[in-house]
């Protein structure tokens, strides 16, 4: 019996791989892959790729810690949880010799503040968050945070519910930096969105792409919203307006990484340098309509999108954009902060 | 029951071991080892699943958030301070606030479904026998959707172009062109929609086993409709009504899901507090003491309910 079972054992495992393909598990946002060109991927490696999805980071990052990490070869955390992820020891080195493209990165993200020298994490996607707003209720064009964080009138908008993004914004506004851990300048933001909430116009938080459809739907005249989820739906209502505001934003970024225990670390260095060529590059970017951090694909961005300063902000913007880093020992204080703001 | 003594060589008959259940004569042993083996895989599942959570949370509620997000073992008892208040910036009353507003949301629910739930459970009962399971039916096909879907379909049936709130403009309640979301409105038409059948399905079994003569008996007595309803109705449907409020007021202290969805996230309920603490704050151990005050709360009005019914009992 035992020697049926292990011939039986033995046959099915050569058969498993006379036929399987090697595998690539990537853990991802949702909606964030261009489908041809992982039809692409596959062929060229002859290769699966089986593709998991996340609605937020903390998920991802409970999700490797209960052992996913072992489970899944890639994963795309966004800026300010890298520290923590390379911290808890979820995320292995980059061996940078395996990714001969990784000079395609621009400069701002050939060294990020998040990851500095690219240790851990190349850039996959990046974006801001924004003001959109109805041309057609808002008459005057907007090119501040002014209308919606002390807004006059009965202009119904919306907060943003993204602790660390929305106060962030409401520093930005005030001229301090959002990485602040100052409580006088803390207090004075809180105080200005607990002010905000008071308007007349104000109508509760929003989530995600929630203010986006709100401000299509016509239930709000002004919201925050990310740029990717603008551009992606905007030709559809000629009278929305996506803008980046004077006193600068929130600028984010997701990147590649491979977890610590990765079952196909060769294949993922492989998908990581796929995705760093320039066509390849501009062929994502070109489809989820986020900017590419991909110097050498710029040339091939379809030119709505590359001369859009909203989706790729001037210089002068870009000066004004800056990171949300992980708050570390000071994180319950931000939540605190948010607390109060949520509830008062 | 098998009759197992009939079978008892002479030997083994009665002596102290054995006993009487259900008319069969058993040994002692064989009893208590089918009584164990009956209750033990519920009692393990519980163990298992609740008990033992139940108490790494109280565990984890003493431990603290390392830098990284990770729980860090050692004992202090800050979360406890957090919970009273004192914070980064001073002592606030937010936590207070947020307490009692869950206490608000839920017991207002509470109300609604037992005020609604009344006269539902009496159209039912007085439905004939055929088209009284249609109706019960009726009721509970809400709970084939997802939770999250219905509230979806609410945002869809108070939009600015649905009857309701045209309804509402032409009247002039509102201006036209808005939806009646995201308000208070909108967060008590969720809620209620959510517990409506966990107080009317209870209320229902108690009002159809209910004895009319008591009514009657009111009415020949000359009593008003309040206080048959206070001295005839009130008792006999109690047992149905108090399962029917704690299924709702419980779970509803805890809800967030929709008083987020239909209320525009305008405040923070106990509930969104913990979930940001498992959340974005990845802080488990102070999401843990909340938890355990949610827990508290819950139990200790279950407790003076149950106390209450058992005075009544008593008297």
């Amino acid at each position: 019996m035992k020697v049926t079972l292990s011939a039986l054992a033995i046959g099915s495992m050569v058969a498993l791989s006379a036929t399987a393909k090697e595998e690539l598990n990537i853990y991802i946002w949702t909606e964030y892959t261009e489908p041809e060109l992982t039809k692409a991927f596959e062929e060229m490696y002859d290769c699966k790729v089986i593709e998991s999805n996340y609605e937020n980071c903390e998920e991802m990052v409970a999700k490797l810690q209960a052992g996913g990490v072992s489970q899944y070869d890639m994963v795309f955390p966004s800026d300010y949880i890298v520290p923590s992820m390379i911290e808890l020891g979820l995320l292995s080195e980059l061996d940078h010799s395996k990714i001969p493209n990784l000079g395609n990165l621009t400069d701002t993200f050939s060294s990020p503040s998040f990851d500095e020298g690219n240790k851990y994490s190349v850039a996959y996607q990046w974006g801001t968050v924004g003001l959109i707003y109805d041309s057609e209720k808002v008459t005057e064009p907007i090119d501040s945070w002014k209308p919606i964080l002390e807004s006059e009138g009965g202009t119904r908008f919306a907060l943003f519910d993204s602790e660390r993004e929305m106060t962030g914004i409401a520093l930005t506004y005030l001229g301090y930096s959002m990485n602040t851990t100052n409580k006088k300048e803390l207090m004075e933001a809180a105080n200005l969105l607990i002010k905000a909430k008071k308007k007349k116009g104000y109508s509760g938080f929003v989530a995600n792409v929630g203010g986006f459809s709100k401000v299509q739907a016509g239930t709000l005249d002004m919201s925050f919203c990310y740029s990717g989820d603008a551009f992606a739906n905007i030709e559809e209502s000629p009278n929305l307006k996506y803008v980046i505001p004077k006193e600068g934003t929130v600028v984010w970024c997701d990147s590649m990484c491979i977890t610590k225990e990765a079952p196909n670390k060769e294949l993922a260095y492989k998908y990581i340098n796929f995705i760093l060529d320039a066509k390849n590059g501009a062929q994502l970017s070109n489809y989820i309509a986020f900017a590419t951090p991909n110097k050498a694909s710029l040339p091939m961005i379809d030119k709505a999108l590359l001369e859009n300063p909203s989706v790729y902000p001037d210089a002068e913007t870009e000066e004004k954009l800056e990171f949300i880093l992980d708050a570390g020992a000071n994180t319950a204080m931000y939540g605190e902060l948010w607390k109060m703001i949520k509830t008062r | 029951m098998t009759n197992e003594n009939k079978n008892v060589p002479e030997k083994d008959k009665p002596d102290g071991s054995y006993t009487v259940f259900h008319g069969a004569l058993v040994k002692k042993k064989v009893l208590s080892r089918r009584a164990f083996s009956f209750v033990s895989p519920g009692f393990l599942w519980s163990l298992i699943f609740l008990v033992i959570p139940c108490l790494a949370l109280f565990a984890v509620s003493f431990a603290s958030r390392g830098d990284y997000g990770q729980i860090e073992w050692n004992f202090s008892i800050d979360n406890m301070k957090r919970l009273a208040g004192f914070g980064y910036f001073g002592w606030s009353a937010d936590n207070l606030l947020i307490v009692w507003r869950s206490i608000v949301v839920a017991v207002v629910t509470t109300f609604l479904c037992v005020v609604l739930s009344y006269p539902l459970a009496f159209f039912l009962v007085s439905r004939p026998d055929k088209s009284r399971t249609v109706w019960l039916t009726l009721l509970l096909i809400p709970f084939w959707t997802n939770l999250v879907i219905r509230t979806y379909a609410w945002f869809l049936a108070l939009a600015p172009n649905m009857p309701l709130a045209k309804l509402l403009a032409e009247v002039g309640a509102i201006e036209p062109g808005t939806a009646l979301y995201p308000s208070t409105f909108a967060v008590y038409i969720g809620m209620v929609s959510m517990f409506l059948p966990f107080v009317a399905l209870p209320l229902y079994t108690a009002v159809e086993k209910m004895d009319w003569a008591l009514v009657e008996a009111a009415r020949d007595l000359y009593s008003g409709g309040w206080r048959v309803f206070r001295h005839a109705i009130l008792p006999q449907t109690m047992p149905g009504l108090s399962v029917g409020i704690t299924l709702t007021l419980v779970p509803a202290m805890g809800m967030f899901v929709v008083p987020d969805m239909l209320g525009g996230s305008r405040y923070m309920l106990i509930g969104n507090l913990i979930q940001q603490q498992f959340g974005t704050s990845r802080d488990w151990p102070f999401g843990a003491a909340l938890s355990l005050v949610l827990m508290f709360l819950t139990l200790s009005a279950l407790m003076a309910s149950r106390r209450h019914e058992l005075k009544k009992k008593e008297a």
